[in-house]
């Protein structure tokens, strides 16, 4: 049997999930942590190790946000292309 | 590099909760959208970073540590790095434990006010001492550098640090660098990029200790730094030196001061050659230094070797020498005081009184000094330099008895033209000056010139005859009658006239010397036929002769004796021109001043170096 086919509706509420996970991900107190492992709070390589891969990690965070984000915009994008013409456009 | 962790316990455990809020953070986040797998995979990674590494190793620092291997420790201050450390904890209260990391990762692209003092005072101890690793020698650099770019920081670092830890570093790094390129430059080969990487890292070292004086300096102006290079080696102090930014004059004086006691200084470690010194660094600055060339060279004034024989790189010494009395960075009344003392001391160096370290060549260093000062060097008094007449015929035969010298006055025409005074007025007693200074050094050029012709056929002349006695012994082997001489011969002088008359011997010093005066006359001729040329078109340009005016005869150089022709033409010419009175004295004057000047000029110098 053919799948369901996929309403504007359904990909919006798609958007609006990976949107929220967006945000959360920019909001997330992981982001923050490097700036309490500087040298104020210890010297030595280890945590010179630390801070390096808070930072990375921070980087990675935002990076993810950003590409749920666009993965939104697209499926948004899809719906629109869905209402003007009845058929799913290009991503 | 140090393998001791410090840390304050408070903050540690606020950075633990942090991280356990933000694990439960990211692990109650959800999507099941397929698009959203990658940005999950992310946030999965990023919590096993916290929960399986970081979560742990914060806890286990506030933990028991002697369960994880973790040692309460005492911070060793054998070096730099690990005194700063222990000064920062001792500092801060911090907690010590040794670090499972050990010897790398140790970085100090952040400083912080108090770590800047600690560092200040960790050189100033037993550590600054201590000879140190490469590794240490690069986050030192990167410590300084950050200092040196925040006047907070150098104030913090300054007062931590003692005359005598900077002598201790300084030295410590200095002599290190010597070696480093003392052996690189040994064998005279090219310098690696392996080797000069070397010395780099002591060079960023110095350029951030630079730059934290600097930053003083700019805060407290009265502040002198040349105090700290006091007790430095020389070397050590001219490393510094290089990154102070002194003005011409200041760094001209410290240059002394540090070039006069590395004379006196031991060599700095064994070697049998001892590469680029203090003096080195110092010049290498100085000629990047506005007026520090000049400066330098009228404070050694009373010991030209400080500027002459003192730097492993002798090419080095003639530029700063060269920079210094260039006419364009030397006021005239210091010329005439530094021109005579530098040159003295060339004529020495070029005697067998020659200094044992100086390299150079000093017929060739008296050319390029002399050349913009030809005139007032070569000239009596009271118009020149002061030389007795003895100096100016040393200076001239040391010239001359050197093909490179005599070339390189020869080649730098323009540096001799541009010592020359040109008056931009036209006034006529201005341009007969002028004329007659031309013609002056004109008259320097061509007798030493004809000096060194005349030598060289007196050098070959001497080499024939010298062939000849020397035949002339090997012929008295051919078995002849004791009263027969078969060198003096028919047949053996009639072959010595025929090789000569066929030009196979040297040339004759009478034709030597009438070629040379035959060139004199053609010189000079053409000089005062441009002269005369250029002063008639200057009166048509502006109105003093009609346009139409016939012009001055042509120069024929194909006579016996052009320049007695010539005159003879120019003056049929003047005569039958009407010109007025002032124009005619005006146009003869300037055509005769050059022969008479060079006349004279040559008359005397001939007799002062006899040719």
């Amino acid at each position: 049997m053919p799948p369901a086919p996929v309403t504007p509706d359904q990909l919006r509420q798609r958007a609006t999930a990976l949107r929220r996970l967006g945000s959360q991900l920019e909001g997330a107190a992981a982001l923050d942590l490097h700036r309490r492992a500087t040298e104020d709070t210890w010297i030595g390589p280890t945590p010179s190790h630390c801070h390096e891969e808070l930072l990375g990690l921070r980087t990675r965070i935002l990076g993810a946000a950003e590409d749920v984000r666009s993965r939104a915009a697209a499926l948004e994008r899809q719906a629109q292309h869905l209402d003007a013409n009845g058929r799913i456009g290009p991503p | 590099m140090s393998n001791y962790l410090g840390f304050d316990p408070t903050l540690v455990d606020l950075l633990r909760q942090a991280m356990s809020r933000g694990l439960d953070e990211l692990d109650s986040l959800r999507c099941t959208d397929h698009e959203a797998d990658a940005a999950m995979r992310t946030i999965a990674a990023a919590r096993s970073t916290l929960r399986d590494t970081w979560l742990p190793f914060t806890s286990s620092l506030l933990a028991c540590r002697a369960l994880v291997g973790y040692v309460p420790a005492t911070i060793d201050s054998g070096d730099v790095i690990n005194s700063w450390l222990g000064g920062v904890a001792a500092q801060r209260h911090w907690q010590v434990l040794t670090d499972p990391l050990g010897t790398d990762r140790m970085p100090a692209d952040e400083m912080s006010i108090e770590q800047a003092r600690s560092l200040g005072a960790a050189l100033s101890g037993p550590a600054g001492g201590e000879p140190m690793t490469a590794e240490e020698i690069e986050w030192l650099g990167m410590a300084v550098a950050k200092i040196g770019a925040s006047a907070d920081l150098v104030a913090a670092f300054l007062p931590a640090m003692t005359t005598t830890g900077w002598t201790a570093v300084c030295n410590q790094l200095g002599t290190a660098r010597q070696q480093l390129v003392t052996e690189a430059t040994m064998y005279g080969g090219e310098i690696t990029a392996t080797e000069a990487a070397g010395w780099a890292a002591i060079d960023t070292v110095f350029a951030g200790f630079g730059a934290i004086v600097v930053r003083d300096r700019s805060t407290h102006p009265e502040s002198d730094a040349s105090l700290l290079l006091d007790d430095m080696t020389a070397y050590s102090a001219a490393l510094l030196v290089q990154q102070l930014d002194l003005d011409g004059p200041a760094l001209a004086r410290v240059s002394r001061e540090l070039i006069e006691r590395e004379q006196l200084e031991p060599a700095p470690y064994d070697s049998v050659h001892l590469g680029p010194r203090a003096a080195d660094l110092l010049f290498d600055t100085m000629l990047a230094t506005g007026a520090a060339p000049t400066a330098y060279v009228m404070l050694t004034l009373d010991a030209p070797e400080l500027a002459y024989a003192v730097t492993d790189d002798q090419d080095l010494a003639d530029r700063l020498v060269l920079a210094g009395t260039d006419i364009a960075a030397m006021h005239p009344a210091e010329a005439s005081v530094a021109i005579p003392a530098l040159a003295r001391w060339l004529l020495k160096a070029s005697s067998d009184y020659r200094p044992i370290d100086y390299k150079g060549q000093p017929a060739v260093a008296l050319a390029q000094l002399i050349v913009p000062y030809l005139l007032p060097v070569l000239r009596s008094e009271p118009e020149g330099f002061g030389l007795s007449d003895a100096e100016r015929r040393r200076v001239q035969m040391v010239i001359i008895e050197d093909d490179d010298a005599l070339q390189l006055l020869f080649d730098e025409r323009d540096r001799i033209a541009a010592g020359l005074a040109i008056p931009s007025a036209s006034d006529a007693a201005s341009r007969i000056a002028a004329i007659r200074d031309v013609a002056q050094l004109l008259a320097f050029v061509d007798t030493m010139r004809r000096k060194r012709d005349v030598q060289r056929v007196e050098h070959a002349q001497a080499e024939w005859d010298l062939m000849w006695t020397l035949v002339s012994g090997l012929v008295g082997l051919i078995p002849l009658p004791a009263v027969v001489s078969a060198a003096s011969g028919v047949a053996t002088t009639g072959l010595r006239s025929v090789l000569e008359n066929a030009g196979v011997g040297p040339q004759s010093m009478d034709s030597v010397r009438s070629e040379t005066l035959q060139s004199f006359d053609t010189m000079t001729t053409i000089a005062s036929a441009i002269l005369l040329c250029s002063t008639f078109d200057g009166m048509v340009a502006t109105g003093q002769l009609a346009p139409g005016t016939k012009p001055p005869p042509l120069l024929d150089l194909s006579v016996d004796h052009p320049g007695s022709t010539y005159d003879h033409a120019v003056f049929t010419w003047l005569q039958g021109s009407g010109f007025d009175g002032g124009v005619f004295a005006e146009l003869w004057q300037s055509q005769q001043e050059i022969h008479n000047s060079h006349e004279t000029a040559s008359n005397e110098n001939c007799i002062l170096i006899d040719c």
